[in-house]
């Protein structure tokens, strides 16, 4: 195909300014404040149906870059929805009196679990206020008394039965440190070891027989004691369980009477009932118990009667949204604390902790997915929690079976939640991708666009987001030139002039610091030079790392020219990104060509510095030489390209066209000018197409040329299909304006070399060969030459290979 | 001098606090004095003597050496707790270990003893938990002295906030006991019960309910022959004020 002679581009063309008049306003205060995000409708679709559906798995996922105001409008569309339904409960932890280790889950109507909290509490005060009273009552003094008394009296009675018999029969019965002895006695005198020997061996005999039907009558008495204690203390026992009975069927009656709806609650409390009553001595002052000690400290010490509300909804408003924003496994799925005491740590139901699952439990649940991926097992929990349609709180170590101690197994909280994550593309594909429960749990994608349409209608709304931007973070308002600037900004981050970016968070900043430039000023309204004030500092805070490039090139320690020719040397543009400032970079792309048969070697791919993009884009120029030079006839060529003074990775095939540009003049020793530089890829055919970053590598040049003088040859070659791309600074549109500075755009590789040879690309002839002027017929001829070169080398190699056989023969 | 007296059955923890107690409020010292039951001693030497052990009810043979023993192993827990009670409430102690007969070595007068307290076991006898307060009994058999009425300050100091039933048998012809009881009750927490009893009555009471007093205060110039009967039938702590 023949190539046009490309033209530089008027300076009208490299931006789109926003048209002002079409703005009715004189401030953002006129302005009705956009209420709905721009140019998110499918987004806002998906949203919607996913909250609104309610079948199990239909989990949102809500995918875009940062910045767009996915929070947001999630949590708008959440409020809204919210107020429609009013379905809440409060749940409660409480003891489990047959099983400890497995507290019992209440579930009440929301308001109630504070409530039975606190009855609770009051009913354990009037325990320890009236138990002890009860006990301390004339009957039951009296009462208790009595058995005591008998008691005694039964002992006694045995005891005093056994000494009368003793001593009838002469006999003493005397207490020692261990229990109890007998002795002889005659006329009340007890006999010692001579009068003993002395008697005669029947009265021995008769004593001995006396002692040991005494022994035996003693023995029989002291068995039967701890059986007559243990009839004492079961009569004590009942006594003290009617009274406690009394008193506790007394103070729970009422609370019955509140609670009877809730068949669950009157089931722990006929638990309660029986525990106060089994367990009374714990509600008597203890013998240590100090005067000092109220009823308020002593309250704390049952917590087996205590009610751990672990989600209270008294004061919540429809359902309930919860946002967690350091998604963990025990924030998501509750967790049980544990106490130290003497060294040893304990807990019980009241350390039981909710997490974010219970509390949006009937409601929606909204998480960072990179939050929630970031915190080891979170995910894991959380999906676990959605399978199973329950909360089951334990801890890492149980789930993972790393201890096996003894810990509390909460009675499980059924769960009906929205759960919806939030995230980047890329988290949302990883998963999709890596984990094949994700679309079982995650059926429903809102797809943020990161931009929208740039025409009339929209950059009216935009001015509206703007004002509703505007009014939320109190800033001064905008007026119409601002707004443009603003609007020419979005464009110019969308990379596009018929395109806007739709990330609030880079306009709601450009706002904030254009109001802060304002106030410096005591500027009541945000007028254009505040925006440009912002951009300019903005760019200047983050520009060191850029000024210090450029210093090194003007400097002449990196090497760029920008006059004169030089064969086999293209100035090339690249973008670096510094977190989010981008700024344009020139390098030195150099070729060397020779006779040889390794093709074109890729200087950055064997250093390994060299990208997949980037070795693609070399293997296309190969390709193209190939197909364009020696369509019929091997290319007898060994050509190297180097990025020169590049120590770190390349990547992207922006730079193909430069280095397919570099690799031409190198075969054909064609002077190329280095006034200009060249940015676009190519493809086999030789067609230039469309590179990212136009705008930052434009301006990377011009400033280098700036700063050495322009000379009104320079500019840059970008492709054609990057002209609606064009959002340039207002110092390049000036210096083109002036004609001191160029873009120009070129559509196939020949307008490239045209422009930096200065030498038309020629028409071939029937037999395929180019006129003696042009680049095409210089690089033709180069070929041919290695061609015959190669032949050349190849009959020298055959004779030669021959002679050395045939001397063998001989 | 406040002397408490104790053999092998009639010695308690809350027996020395009482004599500590005691020695503490007439700020002076206390003899704790263990008496080696001799006729024990005497029966346990017999070979027709066996040992009926309380707590397996197992008889086992017995010997004077291995009595004398356990009743020196008795006496040093007795002397440890003495130490420990007397030094816990600052007080000077003495400890001695006689052998004789409760009754003739406690009764005798000696010249320097305000106080001779007699240590009774009640073994037998269940205490009632402390957590729920019970009815102290105190027996008060009148005398004319102001140390009585110390005595009886002390013990009613020991049962404060507990329920008081306090048994005076005597004449009160100048109603000093009234005065000390509204002084000793006065901004106290104890509820007391006051009953009477003519001194005629005292041996009809004591075989009634003698064994039911948890303390007893007496004068040690009781008639010679009625003190001995009068310990006899209780079962508790007994206050001899000199």
């Amino acid at each position: 195909m023949a190539s046009k002679k490309p033209v530089s581009l008027n300076h009208t063309k490299l931006y789109q300014a926003c048209n002002l008049r079409q703005f009715k306003f004189k401030t953002t205060d006129d302005l009705e404040p956009l209420d709905q995000p721009l140019g998110q409708d499918r987004a806002l679709e998906a949203i919607e149906f996913g909250v609104d559906i309610e079948q199990q798995g239909f989990n949102l996922f809500v995918v875009g870059d940062t910045g767009l105001g996915k929070h947001e409008l999630v949590q708008q569309i959440l409020s809204r929805q919210a107020q429609v339904s009013d379905l809440r409960s409060d749940w409660c932890y409480v003891n489990n009196f047959a099983n400890p280790q497995k507290p019992k889950l209440l579930k009440l109507p929301a308001g109630m679990g504070q409530k039975l909290r606190l009855d609770m509490q009051s009913l354990v005060e009037d325990l320890l206020t009236l138990l002890p009273s009860s006990f301390q009552s004339e009957e039951y003094r009296n009462r208790r008394q009595e058995i005591e008394q008998e008691l005694q009296d039964r002992q006694e009675q045995s005891f005093r039965e056994l000494d009368r018999e003793a001593e009838e029969k002469g006999i003493i019965i005397m207490r020692t440190p261990g229990g109890y002895t007998m002795g002889p006695m005659v006329n009340g005198h007890l006999l010692d070891q001579q009068e003993y020997a002395k008697l005669s061996d029947s009265e021995k005999q008769r004593i001995e027989s006396l002692i040991a039907d005494l022994q035996i009558k003693l023995q029989s008495i002291l068995q039967e004691m701890p059986l007559v204690q243990r009839e004492h203390l079961q009569q004590i026992k009942a006594l003290n369980q009617e009274i406690t009975q009394h008193t506790v069927e007394q103070l729970i009656a009422w609370m019955e009477n509140s609670y009877r709806d809730q068949a669950d609650v009157m089931e722990y409390l006929q638990a309660v009932k029986e525990n106060a009553i089994r367990g009374v001595d714990a509600f008597l002052p203890s013998e240590r118990a100090q005067e000092t000690d109220n009823i308020a400290s002593r309250v704390a010490e049952f917590h087996a009667f205590s009610i751990n509300v672990i989600l209270d909804n008294t004061d919540t408003m429809g359902v309930p949204i919860v946002f967690e924003d350091n998604p963990t496994y025990q924030n998501l799925i509750g967790r049980v604390e544990y106490l130290s005491q003497m060294g040893t740590l304990v807990t019980n139901f009241t350390l039981i902790k909710s997490g974010a699952l219970h509390r949006a439990n009937g409601g929606y649940l909204i998480l960072d997915a990179y939050n929630l991926l970031r915190h080891g097992f979170a995910w894991e929990g959380l999906k676990g929690a959605l399978k199973s349609g329950e909360i089951k709180i334990q801890s890492l170590e149980q789930m993972l079976s790393l201890v096996n101690t003894v810990s509390l197994e909460p009675e499980s909280m059924p769960l009906e939640v929205k759960v919806i994550l939030v995230g980047e593309p890329w988290l949302y594909y990883l998963l999709r991708s890596h984990d094949h429960e994700f679309e079982q749990l995650f059926k429903v994608s809102a797809d943020f666009a990161q931009t929208t349409k740039r025409d009339s209608e929209s950059t009216l709304d935009y001015a509206r987001m703007i004002a509703a931007v505007q009014q939320k973070c109190g800033a001064r308002p905008l007026d119409k030139a601002s707004v443009g600037r603003i609007i020419e900004e979005a464009s110019r981050s969308a990379g596009d002039t018929e395109k806007l970016s739709l990330h609030m968070d880079d306009m709601r900043d450009l706002l904030n610091e254009a109001n802060y430039w304002a106030g410096k000023k005591n500027r009541k309204i945000i007028r254009l030079a505040d925006v440009e004030q912002a951009i300019d500092k903005r760019t200047r805070r983050q520009d060191r790392y850029r000024e210090l490039l450029q210093e090194q090139i003007l400097r002449g320690i990196k090497l760029i020219d920008t006059e004169g020719s030089r064969i086999a040397q293209v100035n090339a543009l690249s973008v670096l990104q510094i977190g989010a400032y981008r700024f344009g970079q020139a390098s030195r792309i150099t070729a060397t060509a020779r006779l040889g048969r390794s093709g074109i070697v890729d200087i950055e791919r064997e250093a390994k510095l060299g990208g997949e993009i980037h070795s693609k884009g070399v293997m296309i120029l190969s390709s193209y030489l190939a197909h364009r030079y020696a369509a019929n006839q091997p290319l007898p060529l060994a050509a190297s390209i180097a990025f020169e003074q590049s120590y770190g990775m390349v990547d992207g095939d922006s730079a193909s066209a430069a280095e397919l540009c570099a690799l031409l003049s190198a075969l054909g020793e064609i002077p190329l000018k280095q006034s200009l530089a060249v940015t676009g890829s190519i493809n086999q055919l030789g067609e230039i197409q469309a590179i990212g970053g136009v705008n930052e590598k434009i301006e990377g040049f011009f400033e280098v040329c700036v700063s050495r003088g322009l000379n009104k040859e320079q500019g840059v070659i970008i492709p054609s299909a990057n002209r609606v791309h064009l959002m340039l600074h207002k110092d390049v549109r000036e210096a083109v304006k002036k004609g001191e500075f160029r873009i120009y755009l070129a559509e196939q590789v020949e307008d490239v070399m045209r422009l930096l040879s200065g030498l038309e690309p020629g028409q071939a002839d029937a037999n395929g060969f180019y006129p003696q002027k042009s680049f095409n017929y210089r690089v033709q001829q180069r070929i041919e030459k290695l061609q015959k070169m190669q032949k050349k080398h190849t009959r020298q190699d055959w004779e030669g290979e021959s002679r050395t056989d045939l001397g063998k023969k001989q | 001098m406040v002397m408490l007296a104790v053999d092998v059955s009639n010695y308690s923890v809350t027996t020395v606090n009482l004599a500590v107690d005691m020695a503490a409020s007439v700020q002076t010292g206390l003899l704790g004095l263990f008496i080696e039951d001799e006729d024990l001693l005497q029966v346990s030497g017999l070979p027709c003597t066996r040992e009926i052990t309380l707590t397996t009810t197992r008889e086992r043979p017995t010997s004077t050496d291995q009595m004398q023993r356990s009743l020196r192993s008795v006496a040093q827990q007795f002397k440890q707790t003495l130490q420990r009670e007397a030094q816990a409430s600052k007080i000077a102690w003495h400890f001695d270990t006689v052998r004789g007969r409760m009754r003739d070595i406690g009764l005798k007068s000696e010249r320097d003893v305000t106080y001779t307290i007699f240590g009774r076991s009640v073994s037998h006898r269940l205490q009632p938990s402390r957590k729920i307060r019970g009815i102290r009994k105190i027996l008060l058999i009148l005398d004319d002295s102001p140390r009585q009425k110390l005595a009886l300050d002390v013990v009613l100091r020991r049962f404060h906030h507990e329920k008081i039933e306090l048994t005076v048998v005597g004449e009160d012809p100048k109603q000093k006991l009234s005065s000390v009881l509204s002084s000793q009750i006065a901004g106290k927490d104890s509820e007391l019960e006051l009953t009477r009893y003519d001194r005629d009555d005292l041996f009809e009471l004591l075989a009634r309910a003698g064994s039911s007093f948890d303390c007893a205060i007496m004068s040690q110039h009781e008639n010679n022959a009625d003190l001995p009967r009068i310990l006899n039938a209780l079962r508790c702590p007994t206050i001899l004020v000199a």
